[in-house]
């Protein structure tokens, strides 16, 4: 989760982002040494997906001087005076596959960084009526999925292969070799050690076999670094937020809403003590307040911890929300979820019905085989981890709202709507931006993450 | 005085739309327990270019020395007497018509801001 600014957050709850508060887009070339013009753009799409190794920006430009209407042709990358009336300028070979793109997307004066790439194909439009550049881009991921990982051996040029070490720095290594810098690689242990090898397969193939082996995800962020970490780390979550306890007396906390149940009250940092909510302390999700209760065992006067899960951003009816489709769907949904390890196995089985008293048939069976798993609990581990992605995905909301271009994918919102009576935080695994001139526009996919109260 | 670079315009009418902004409203789904408030969006900035639309005469070869700068797109400055100026190019003629036995045209002219 990306800090929004406050004006911002103000600003696009006022219905009005307009003259010098609307939406603005930059598209910046980081290698250019002349940086004399900014190019004109006219339309901006990027995607991204949680699934999806690299994601895609596509960029529309106007191929105009713009400084001269009647000079078509001005940011071709193979522009010079063969033609009457023509001369070289400072795009000669800058719009051409390969070279770095950067896309600043925001509102008035506050931008924020939202793609950092490559063009992968520039196509140059001519037609009566105007004349357009489209770039398509990939983010540093393609990377990874267009390329096979290259060993030492010449003999075998397409064999790498690991000794026993932390999954996480396989990656790490892996991702160095690709070209990332080392600094600019994020990533955790994982405590999980394995030594691997890998024939004729793409840096992306190694991450998709890293993700199954330790259940870490796998994204490149907007500003093109990568990140290997535990699934946990992109919700917009606090750890050990301090605050003084008076009995009675109801403290803030800095961000909300905050997810339901995802709150733990604690006495020193490493969580010693956990305090218990209506025994010990009373919390207003919706508005995030902390009440300790005079009759339990919270600590008068000293410090407390709260670690907790917080919404990035409620959408809401009237406020921001264009259109909604809510889903719920079976179609994905098991009564029996098997994991095979190497020689064991482990199992999750569905409640006979759910809280809304849908049922799945324990007979629908989804079996996978992860041959990284060598235990029994690992498998069982495994299944339950499963399971919950997919009930979480039982619930899911596919909306348009106003552009909110700092919110990432992998973030928790809140959704609040009339008509569908949805007022829960979903955790966003799609993002569409669209954004242009004179409208900046947001579709969204999410699944269910949690009950949260209306504020 | 209204005139076009050098050219003296005779102007007999002057018309000054304001130039378009870019704007648009979008609707949102209603709050349906606060329906007094709008429930759109409105989001945009900047704006289109100005013009000037001016009814006029000229002589004929006066005529042929605009219909030029047309075709060639030629940007210039534009005065008119009410204080405005801008460099323009034309955008397109509206109408311009010659009576038999006189050397004045009568046009119509719309300029852009260039």
């Amino acid at each position: 989760m990306r800090f929004i600014p406050s004006t911002i957050r103000t600003l696009l709850k006022s219905k009005a982002m307009v003259g010098g508060n609307a939406p603005c887009m930059e598209v910046v070339l980081p290698e250019k040494t002349v940086g004399t013009q900014t190019l004109p753009v006219k339309r901006i799409w990027i995607s991204r997906e949680e699934a999806a190794i690299a994601q895609r920006a596509v960029i529309e430009i106007e191929n105009v001087n713009p400084d001269n209407p009647l000079d078509p042709g001005y940011f071709m990358p193979y522009r010079s005076d063969d033609f009457a009336g023509q001369s070289e300028n400072e795009w000669k070979f800058q719009l051409i596959p390969g070279k770095r793109i950067c896309v600043y997307l925001g509102y008035g004066t506050e931008k924020v960084l939202s793609f950092y790439g490559e063009i992968d194909e520039a196509s140059f439009e001519a037609t009566a009526t105007g004349y357009t550049i489209s770039l398509d881009c990939r983010d540093l991921g393609a990377f990874l999925v267009d390329n096979l990982m290259i060993g030492p051996d010449p003999e075998e040029p397409y064999y790498v292969a690991f000794d026993t070490m932390d999954v996480s720095d396989i990656v790490r290594s892996a991702l160095v070799a690709a070209g990332f810098a080392p600094d600019a690689i994020v990533t955790e242990p994982s405590g999980v050690l394995r030594d691997m090898e890998f024939e004729e397969q793409t840096y992306a193939d190694l991450i998709e076999w890293a993700i199954d082996a330790t259940g870490f995800q796998f994204y490149i962020s907007e500003d093109g670094k990568p990140h290997f970490i535990p699934s946990k780390d992109r919700y917009p979550n606090v750890e050990n937020e301090e605050h003084v306890c008076v009995l009675g007396q109801e403290v803030s906390l800095e961000n909300f809403p905050v997810a339901s149940g995802t709150e733990k009250v604690k006495r020193d940092p490493l969580g010693s003590v956990v305090y218990t909510r209506d025994v010990d302390y009373t919390i207003d999700y919706a508005t995030g307040k902390i009440t300790p209760l005079p009759t339990g065992n919270m600590l008068p006067s000293q410090t407390f911890y709260t670690d907790y899960v917080f919404a990035a951003w409620t959408f809401r009816h009237g406020e921001d929300i264009f259109s909604l489709t809510y889903s719920l769907s079976r179609r994905n949904q098991y009564g029996k979820i098997i994991v095979e390890g190497d020689g064991a196995e482990g199992s999750w089985t569905a409640p006979e019905s759910y809280w809304d008293t849908h049922s799945i048939p324990q007979s629908k069976v989804l079996r996978t085989i992860n041959t990284e798993l060598l235990e029994d609990a690992e498998c069982t581990a495994q299944a339950i981890k499963l399971a919950e992605n997919m009930q979480r995905r039982y619930m899911q909301v596919e909306f348009a709202a106003v552009a909110v271009p700092w919110l990432q994918v992998g973030d928790c919102i809140q959704v609040i709507e009339y008509s569908s009576t949805i007022s829960e935080i979903y955790k966003i695994v799609s993002l569409k931006i669209e954004y242009s001139g004179s409208e900046a526009i947001m579709t969204m996919r999410c699944y269910y993450f949690g009950y949260a109260a209306i504020a | 005085m209204d005139s076009w670079g050098t050219m003296a315009l005779n102007i007999t009418e002057y018309s000054r739309p304001p130039a378009e902004i870019f704007m648009k409203e979008k609707d949102l789904l209603p709050d349906p327990t606060n329906l007094l408030q709008p429930s759109t969006i409105l989001q945009g900035g900047g704006r289109r270019r100005k013009r000037r639309e001016l009814s006029g005469y000229c002589t004929k070869e006066e005529f042929d020395a605009l219909e030029a700068d047309f075709y060639a797109g030629t940007s210039r400055t534009l005065m008119c007497d009410d204080g405005f100026t801008m460099e323009a190019r034309i955008e397109k003629f509206n109408s311009a018509s010659r009576k038999l036995g006189s050397n004045y045209v009568f046009f119509s002219v719309t300029f852009i801001e260039a």
